[in-house]
């Protein structure tokens, strides 16, 4: 994740305990605290009604802090989401290729151009593969 | 090497590929666009300004908001997602951004608004520090594209000012 700040307006991807898929949605208020740089940040997802106080943070759970924050977006890629839905839905696909190394892990952006576009949690990642064999 | 698994990995792979950079020249075509906004916001009224039990404090006001976008929006934009905070620092913290409205614009036609409203969300404190607070208005927008980077912009209006007193 870049090093610049967090601000009001920023589309953040964070976790919530107990829920085991992150969330992304907006900053809507940001509260940093002089000296100790404690920041506390409340958010909304666009087309809710109230913020993330009211059924999406953990009860009691009023702020979110730094190390809630897993990344931020940057860009839009249209239906790369659904190659991680149809794996996770239909776990057979992935025996069946098993020469499509498809990982759970983190996104490498020197492997797909394109997700250099996209610092959210998608995790996809595809091998270009040469013509090695003969 | 010729076996359909190889072949479909290929192939896929190949697809996404193009598809990337069909994508990135959709959205480099963004960067050729130079955006002309403008933005006024006035503060009509201080509907109440109170300090709750838990020591913090709260502000209603009435705003009347007006912006021309539309020069924003290109070929490539789903809709532009705009919304107008209150900055402020205090002694006890050195950046409060607070969101008092937004809104979400889905066409052109519709970039030109004026609107007058009380604030959606609620301009609270951390703390009892708003009294004679003086504060900036600041209108943020995202363009979120079709598909690719995501842009973002503001302009900061200046001198509004809390009263001095809660009422």
């Amino acid at each position: 994740m870049s090093k610049s700040p967090i601000h009001s307006g920023d589309i953040v991807v964070f976790n919530v305990e107990g829920r085991d898929i992150p969330i992304v949605h907006r900053v809507i208020t940001v509260h940093e605290r002089r000296g100790t740089g404690e920041i506390n940040f409340l958010t909304k997802g666009d087309n809710n009604k109230g913020d993330d106080r009211n059924g999406i943070y953990a009860s009691g759970q009023q702020w979110l802090q730094h190390h809630h924050i897993i990344g931020r977006v940057v860009g839009f890629l249209p239906y790369a989401g659904w190659v991680t839905i149809i794996l996770k839905e239909k776990p057979v696909i992935k025996e069946i290729s098993g020469t499509l190394p498809v990982t759970g892990k983190q996104v490498h952006p020197k492997d797909f151009p394109a997700s250099a576009l996209c610092t959210l949690c998608l995790k996809i990642s595809f091998v270009w593969e040469k013509d090695t064999v003969h | 090497m010729h076996s359909f698994g190889y072949r479909a990995n290929a192939l896929l792979t190949f697809a996404v590929t193009i598809l990337a950079v069909m994508c990135t020249m959709a959205s480099f075509s963004d960067n050729l666009n130079a955006p002309s906004p403008t933005a006024d916001v006035q503060v009509l009224n201080i509907n109440w300004f109170q300090k709750h039990p838990n020591g913090n404090d709260e502000v209603s006001l009435t705003l009347n908001v007006s912006a021309d976008l539309q020069s924003m929006f290109t070929w490539n934009t789903k809709q532009v997602f705009v919304f107008l905070a209150a900055e402020y620092e205090t002694p006890q913290n050195s950046l409060n951004q607070v969101s008092l409205w937004d809104g979400i614009i889905a066409s052109k036609e519709h970039a030109k608004f004026w609107i007058q409203t009380t604030n959606e969300y609620r301009f609270t404190d951390q703390g009892s520090n708003l009294r004679g607070k003086e504060f900036n208005l600041t209108l943020h927008w995202h363009i979120m594209p079709k598909t690719g980077k995501m842009f973002a912009d503001k302009i900061v209006m200046t001198g509004y000012r809390l009263p001095e007193e809660y009422r």
